[in-house]
This record gives C-alpha cells, structure tokens and sequence, in this order.
C-alpha cells in the first residue's frame, strides 16, 4: 500500500489548501488503497526535521521503500494528481 | 532523507552552495517562527541549526531563541516576533528593521523578514544584515547636517540683521552729506564738493549692496510656497515689468511653450526677472538684443533655457558667476551689484534643481536651469 504523510504548519493557508485537495483527490480512489496522515509541523517540528521537511505544505510518498517529496505547488487539484501519477498508484486525469 | 533521484539531491547541493555564498546571514523559518535552516554566515553569526533547542522547547521561535542567546532583549524579541506573525499571517507584505544585535558589544543588524512564495509555501526568510558601520556614518552625517543647518541658519540670521541695522546708520550718513552740500553750498571749495559726492556715491553703492544681501537673505530663508505655476504666465509678466528697460534696448524676447510646474510664483518671477534683466543689460553694443525663453522636457524634469545675443562669458569665469556679489565687469561698466545670479540659483536649489550657464565669449549666453517635472 502507498502510504502518504502530509506536512502542515497549523491553520496556514498553503497548508489548509493542500489538505483540502489531496483529502478530496485520494477520496476518490478504492478504499483502502492509500494511507495518509497528516503531520502539524508547529507541534511535531523535530517529526518534520527527521523527515527532512523544511518547507510546509510537504507531502511524502512512500511506497515499495522509495521516498518522493513533494514541497508546495498543491494549491491545484490538477498539479496534486499530475505529481501523484507520475510515481504513485494507477489513477486517471481526475484523480480516479 | 531518500531522494527519488540523483538530480534532486545534486539540485540541494547547488541550493545550498547558493545559500552559503550570500554575504547575509540567512536563515529558514517554518510557519512557527523556527529556524529550519541556515547559511554559513549564519551559523557565524547567529549561530549553528540547533536542533537539540527545538527537541527541548518545541514552541521557541527564532525571536525567543535570540533573547535565549543574549543577543537582544525582550522588547526586540517582541517587535520580530509580531512581525513574523504578521508576515506569515499576510497582514504585512515584509518586515524591515533596525535592531540591536549584543555579540560583545551592540552592534546594529538590519533585518528583513520576507514570506516564501505566499501562493505555495508557508514560513518566512529571516535576514540579517550588520549595518553598525553604515549606521553609525548615518547618524554622523545626519549630525554633521544638523550642524550645518545650525550654522547655516545662524548666518543667515545673521545676514538679515546685521543688513537692516546697517541700513539706518547708513542712511543718517546719506543725509547728512546731502544736507551738508545742501547748506554748505558756496563755502565748499570745489575739491570738497567732489569728495562729499564721492562719498555720497559710496554710500549709495553700500546701500543697493545692503539691499541685495536683504534680498539674498530673504529668499535662502523663505520656505517656498509651491503650487501649480504656469511658467509661461510668469515669463509674460516679467516681459510686462521690464517693458521699459526692453523698450530702451529695442529688444524682442520671444517666451515659448513653457510649462506648468509645481513652484513658488514669486520665486519664478524674480527668478526669469534676474535671468532676463541680465540678457538684456549685457547685450553687445549696437545689437539690438534677442531674448528666447523656452523648455524642453528631460525624464523627471523641465530644462528651461533663457538664450541671449549679448556679449557672452568667457569659459574661464563661467564658474563665477553664480557667487554673491561676482562682477566680471568693472563698476559702472554695467548697473548692479553682481548679486543677480546668486539669487537665481538659490531660487533654483531651493526647488530641488540646478542652473548653469553654456556661452562663449562674444557668441551669447544660454542660462538653462531645471525644476522637477509635475
């Protein structure tokens, strides 16, 4: 299973807008076929640091034991499913 | 951390280096305030990446972490503290300040706080820059005005008085002579009679030159009073007011396309007067003179040019002519005291512009000067 780990900086608006459309891009794919989890960087900052996370909003992809990272660019659905194809799981333009 | 490829981690190396070789100490902040990262003037400066601050206090933000580090106090803490927050929560576009920085002695960094790119990322940059060297040029120069505009406005206090409360004694003396001619006539032999009109004359001569330093005085002191002046309008009455004297010389003065300008009116008038009463009264003998009074527009400003046919200034004295009470001529070659140009150019720097003058002997003289463009 391709897990993801989404890091945010509280109430801030790149990071509320990231959660809102990677929340609304994996909804639409089989149940169970991702993980995600989201990391507040103001109150786990070192989680962040050990992930080498300096820039939030970030999202990690781990999947098959290779890490990709994805830093900022996620105030657009079509750039989140654009980056998610090109290493993740099988999904069509809009993100099914 | 894994990177997905090679390239990614050859572009962090190449980041970094960039990073590093900034002569400003830099340092990352995370939308909390913290330092994530830093450069090496940085570390130099502030201090290394402190991790281990970070495991103890989660919540201590780079402002808090200087007052940890005694390099500045609570209420410096305080003023970047808010600033942070205030770019990160976009109420400012960035912070730029002043700030005492304690590293042995004070010295003054300015720092800049600056948001990453608000349509993608959250967090800050923090930038510090010492300044202490410049600052305290700053401050002496700003003194050195100080004492300037001190001593500058003591003379001319000075001037005014001592030119005003020259002029009564000096017109008791005016008096006197006159009246003594005036009931001594028939007992003066006639050498005496020559030495009190010489003496007369003199004091006549001190008091036009009393009244120029007045003049002078009056107009480095007085704070113009701007507004929209059409220049066009001022040159005309100028060419009203010295219609006798234009007359007299069978001179033609042609006034074209001059603009509105932002300008003290009775400066300008007396400043086209002094410019125009000169062309006319240097003009070449047996030469009707022709007097041409236009502009031109520069990037920021107007030129205005006030050409003449006269006799010209050699290159040599071109630099003279602006200081008070400067004659190229001898006395009585020409009426006035010489302090025609000097009021012109005061006038001139008082609105914030220039004035010099482009002739050869014989060939004319063209006085051009500049006020910023409205």
């Amino acid at each position: 299973m391709t897990s993801y780990e989404l890091f945010i900086a509280g109430q801030c608006a790149n990071s509320l807008v990231a959660l809102h459309n990677l929340q609304e891009v994996l909804e639409r794919l089989p149940p169970g076929a991702v993980e995600l989890t989201v990391t507040d960087v103001l109150s786990e900052p070192l989680k962040a640091l050990d992930a080498g996370v300096l820039i939030t909003p970030a999202l990690l992809c781990r999947d098959h034991g290779k890490t990709r990272m994805l830093v900022g660019s996620m105030n657009t659905r079509e750039r989140l499913v654009a980056w998610l194809k090109s290493g993740g799981p099988t999904m069509n333009d809009d993100g099914v | 951390m894994a990177y997905s490829s090679p390239d990614q981690a050859a572009a962090l190396t190449i980041w970094q280096a960039l990073f590093d070789a900034l002569p400003a100490a830099v340092a990352l902040l995370d939308a909390g305030g913290r330092v994530v990262a830093v450069n090496r003037v940085w570390e130099k400066v502030i201090g290394p990446f402190d991790r281990a601050a970070i495991a103890r206090d989660p919540r201590e933000s780079y402002a808090r972490m200087g007052v940890r580090k005694g390099l500045w106090d609570d209420a410096v803490a305080q003023r970047l503290e808010t600033a942070l927050s205030d770019v990160v929560a976009e109420r400012i576009e960035s912070y730029n300040d002043e700030v005492p920085v304690t590293m042995g002695e004070v010295l003054w960094h300015r720092v800049g706080i600056v948001p990453l790119d608000r349509t993608s990322f959250d967090g800050a940059v923090a930038i510090h820059l010492d300044v202490t060297e410049q600052r305290r040029m700053r401050l002496e120069l700003v003194e050195q005005a100080q004492i300037l505009e001190n001593a500058n406005r003591e003379l001319r206090q000075f001037t005014y008085v001592a030119s005003h409360d020259l002029q009564e004694p000096l017109r008791t003396v005016v008096s006197y002579l006159q009246l003594l001619t005036r009931r001594c006539q028939g007992r003066l032999d006639e050498e005496a009679t020559t030495f009190v009109g010489f003496a007369v004359d003199g004091a006549r001569r001190m008091s036009s030159l009393i009244q120029d330093l007045l003049s002078y005085s009056r107009i480095s002191s007085a704070v113009p009073k701007m507004e929209a002046v059409a220049l066009g309008d001022c040159a005309e009455d100028v060419r009203r007011a010295l219609h006798a004297a234009i007359e007299d010389a069978g001179a033609d003065v042609r006034i074209d396309g001059l603009p509105v300008v932002h300008a003290d009116p009775v400066q300008m008038r007396s400043l086209l007067q002094n410019l125009l009463s000169n062309a006319l009264k240097y003009h070449q003998p047996g030469v009707p003179p022709v007097v041409a009074i236009s502009a031109r527009r520069l990037e920021s400003a107007w030129e205005i040019a006030v050409a003449d046919n006269g006799i010209g200034i050699d290159p040599e004295y071109q630099g003279r002519i602006f200081e008070m009470f400067t004659r190229l001529h001898p006395i009585g070659a020409f009426e006035g005291t010489g302090i025609g140009l000097a009021i012109a150019r005061r006038v001139v720097e008082l609105h914030g512009g220039t004035l010099r003058v482009e002739s050869a002997a014989g060939h004319g003289a063209t006085f051009l000067f500049t006020l910023p463009a409205l």
